[in-house]
């Protein structure tokens, strides 16, 4: 056996850490034995040349329709599109919806837009480990006291991973939320103020 | 009978708000000795039981901790405001002070938005003596002012209502009064603004503050409070979350302890009202001789004129 590159070494750990290289519904990775044929697709083989560690597939599908879910942790529901537009980015966009109480027990409601871009790290857009950072925009009141309101700008960093099976994505990430705007209470006026916190994703989606 | 307080919370720093928290109050039942020298234990007591409206979240019962101020044989009973009382405050508005305004020797305070943390500067915002006032205008149905007097007969000779002890701040209003009539027990409801949780979340703290009833300056304060404790009290309160506020003995649990001890001072001179101060029963018990003896029917003290 030819003693493996330190790249085929890296990719060997990433792949295991990662565990994509026994889940598949975390990863778009051929299931026939083409990686054993094509020494272009195998990042490393055992002892009877058969590929054990094989790269992730260019995935046929360039656009995800995310729903997630894991932001309801902090009160929001997001509908997102994303599109890869090279195999190591994507750029996505969407809007949100604060609609109930959240962890913070606070009774806010409210919209917000953001748009952002996922490098990806490890496989190919729109699925693989990725790194992403996005810009929004929320408009927030308190339940049943519309003179009490708040607009921010807000900024994201997540670090997270994309899984396509068959159609359907699943997308885990976390990171920080960094938020700046003004909260108005009814006719006294508006003060300044900043947010931060953790950002949590778990969306579920539609490739296509 | 009304009976003022025999000792101020304002003019004598943190030490003395030690000594006064400690103070007061439990012949109740003899206070332990502190083998460490812990000033809670160590003042002298005074009045009869503690002063509050227990709940469950107390910890003592109304044999210990009552509406009532009994303190060296005078007794004062807090009234239980009413819905009707409540919306009756709401027709009282602060304004602006008219020019040439008289009003004795008296000093107009109109609350402001913050712009800087309190907390910054302790000694420039601590306690301030006096009686914080309603000077109703004249000819204008329910228009007021705030106004600082020194003494209470300055206040009534002038003709105004007091309604607080200690210099008006950002929630002498009565709006914010109203506020704290409704919310018996306001720990919980600032505290489930987001303030326990992993983060900081300003803008959204605020807003659920101010939704409580509080108009921007005194949510300001309240939320200035709330993170000032957050960060020195911090690892205590988070023990105690579960915790009642009131330990057996009538001692204020140590979340409430340090907030009272870190955060007191600059709280009660910038929000100038507090519940002891205005006469106001809380689930939080506390020593009857801090309490100021005061009754929120603005109308019915001007009619008796």
């Amino acid at each position: 056996m030819t003693p493996p590159s330190y790249g085929r070494l890296i990719a060997l750990v990433v792949g295991l850490t990662l565990g994509v290289a026994s889940s598949p519904a975390l990863a778009h990775f051929p299931t026939s034995g083409d990686a054993d044929n094509d020494p272009g697709r195998c990042l490393l083989r055992n002892n009877s040349g058969r590929c054990i560690i094989r790269k992730p597939s260019i995935t046929k599908y360039k656009n995800i329709v995310h729903l997630d879910a894991g932001a309801t942790l902090a009160g929001r529901i997001a509908l997102e599109y994303e599109r890869s537009l090279h195999r190591r980015v994507s750029l996505f966009s969407g809007v949100y919806g604060v609609l109930f109480n959240s962890l913070l027990n606070q009774d806010l409601i409210g919209l917000g837009m953001f748009v952002g871009a996922r490098a990806f790290l490890f496989g190919a857009a729109p699925e693989g480990l990725w790194a992403s950072g996005e810009l929004g925009v929320i408009h927030r009141r308190v339940r049943h006291q519309s003179n009490i309101h708040m607009t921010a700008f807000e900024t994201a960093a997540l670090l997270g991973y994309t899984g396509v099976f068959k159609r359907f994505s699943v997308s885990l990430g976390g990171g920080l939320l960094l938020m700046r705007g003004r909260v108005t209470v009814r006719d006294d006026g508006s003060v300044p103020g900043r947010e931060w916190g953790p950002r949590v994703r778990f969306s579920v989606g539609l490739a296509f | 009978m009304i009976v003022t307080g025999t000792s101020s919370p304002s003019h004598t720093g943190a030490w003395g708000c030690l000594l006064i928290l400690v103070g007061a109050c439990s012949t109740i039942s003899p206070p332990p000795i502190d083998p460490n020298g812990d000033a809670r234990f160590t003042f002298e007591a005074t009045c009869e039981t503690l002063f509050g409206r227990p709940t469950r979240k107390t910890g003592v019962d109304e044999s210990l901790c009552m509406p009532r101020v009994d303190c060296d044989g005078q007794q004062w009973q807090a009234p239980l405001y009413l819905e009707e009382d409540i919306d009756a405050l709401s027709e009282w508005t602060l304004v602006e002070a008219p020019p040439g305004l008289s009003v004795g020797p008296g000093e107009i305070f109109t609350p402001k938005k913050l712009t800087r943390d309190p907390y910054r500067d302790p000694e420039e915002n601590g306690p301030r003596p006096g009686f914080c006032s309603v000077f109703p205008l004249e000819g204008g149905a329910g228009d007021y002012v705030l106004v600082d007097y020194p003494t209470e007969q300055d206040a009534e000779d002038a003709g105004a209502l007091i309604t607080h002890r200690g210099g008006c701040g950002m929630c002498s209003s009565l709006q914010n009064l109203a506020a704290y009539i409704l919310y018996p027990d306001l720990t919980d409801p600032v505290r489930s603004c987001g303030l326990t949780s992993f983060g900081d979340y300003q803008l959204s703290q605020l807003a659920c503050i101010a939704s409580i009833g509080f108009d921007l300056p005194c949510t300001q304060i309240w939320h200035a409070n709330a993170r000032h404790t957050k960060k020195v009290c911090g690892a205590t309160c988070i023990s105690e979350l579960q915790s009642r506020h009131n330990e057996p003995d009538g001692q204020l649990n140590p979340c409430l302890y340090c907030d009272e001890i870190r955060s007191g001072d600059v709280f009660k001179g910038v929000a100038g009202r507090t519940r002891r101060a205005s006469g106001l029963p809380s689930a939080i018990c506390r020593p009857g001789d801090a309490v100021y003896p005061v009754e929120h029917y603005y109308d019915r003290r001007l009619e008796s004129r």
